[in-house]
């Protein structure tokens, strides 16, 4: 799996296949304060990834 | 008081545009609801009132600070300490007197929200800076099978994404799917915030507020924007 940290703008190449929620753990993320995106799709946590996966985790912004 | 254009004469260079027909009538005749007027929600605010939207609610907290003022394009230095929604509603009448408009002072949560119900909106426009009162108009506008146009902004990015309860299950859910439990660690205050960034959010947000208005299909996408980057994106919602 290929997933891009925008945060950091690094990407990390890892054997993983989980759920989008184990993916942060293991990634040392917090989960609440990002969403996670795969093919142009916004995930929720319990969503399962698999080891071919790209994802790109962005930090949230609700400024108005 | 004297009407001082016709209609016609007002409204004619978007009356004739190809891609909405004329749709002047049929939008002259909705209410609008504004939640948050800070540099989304005043834009949004300004382009609804000249477009010619039939009734405009504006709806905010705050009171008007120094550091509002870089994009929050309703208020002026002499408006540094007033209250935002009655700036908002003093400004919007110089720019359409021909518009019904109200402001409301108030603070949206659980407790409150019920109060926009008595403008009957058409629409609520979401231009508020935390997840928690959009979480309100979210589970408000699902109750209520009332459109509204989430919209967000920090630094050079934005969201835009209209929700239509009473059309799709899919859409209704989507922003509890997306964001319920989530909690946004940046913010204006540590982040900053490019004035034509969240300039351009209510460009994308009040086009699709008027598609709506209109009877017309908004975007069924999240539309994701990035102006340093000059990046536009659509995810799938």
């Amino acid at each position: 799996m290929e997933a891009y940290i925008e945060k950091d703008d690094i990407k990390k190449k890892l054997k993983f296949r989980g759920t989008v929620l184990d993916l942060l753990k293991r990634l040392d993320i917090n989960p609440a304060g990002v969403n996670v995106i795969r093919d142009r799709e916004m995930l929720s946590n319990d969503d399962v990834l698999s080891d071919d996966d790209v994802v790109s985790i962005q930090e949230i912004f609700m400024g108005g | 008081m004297k009407m001082l254009y016709t209609p016609y004469q007002r409204y004619k260079r978007q009356a004739i545009l190809k891609e909405t027909g004329n749709i002047q009538d049929r939008v002259g005749k909705k209410t609008a609801v504004i939640v948050g007027l800070g540099g989304i929600g005043c834009m949004s605010a300004v382009l609804l009132a000249r477009f010619g939207v039939g009734k405009l609610v504006v709806v905010d907290r705050d009171s008007v600070s120094v550091s509002n003022l870089h994009r929050q394009v309703l208020y002026s230095e002499k408006d540094i300490g007033k209250r935002k929604a009655k700036v908002a509603a003093r400004e919007l009448r110089r720019a359409n007197s021909e518009l019904k408009l109200e402001s409301l002072d108030i603070d949206v949560c659980r407790s409150t929200v019920g109060q926009l119900g008595r403008f009957s909106p058409d629409i609520i426009l979401d231009c508020v800076d935390n997840i928690e009162t959009r979480i309100c108009i979210d589970e408000y506008c699902t109750n209520g099978k009332i459109p509204w146009v989430f919209s967000s902004a920090l630094g050079t990015k934005g969201m835009v994404h209209a929700v239509i309860p009473s059309v799709s299950s899919v859409r209704e859910g989507w922003f509890r799917k997306v964001f319920y439990g989530k909690k946004a660690v940046i913010n204006a205050k540590n982040t900053g915030i490019l004035n034509s960034a969240c300039n351009l959010v209510s460009c994308i947000q009040v086009t699709e507020a008027i598609k709506v208005l209109s009877g017309k299909r908004p975007a069924s996408e999240l539309i994701v924007i990035d102006i340093w980057k000059n990046e536009i994106r659509k995810l799938k919602a």
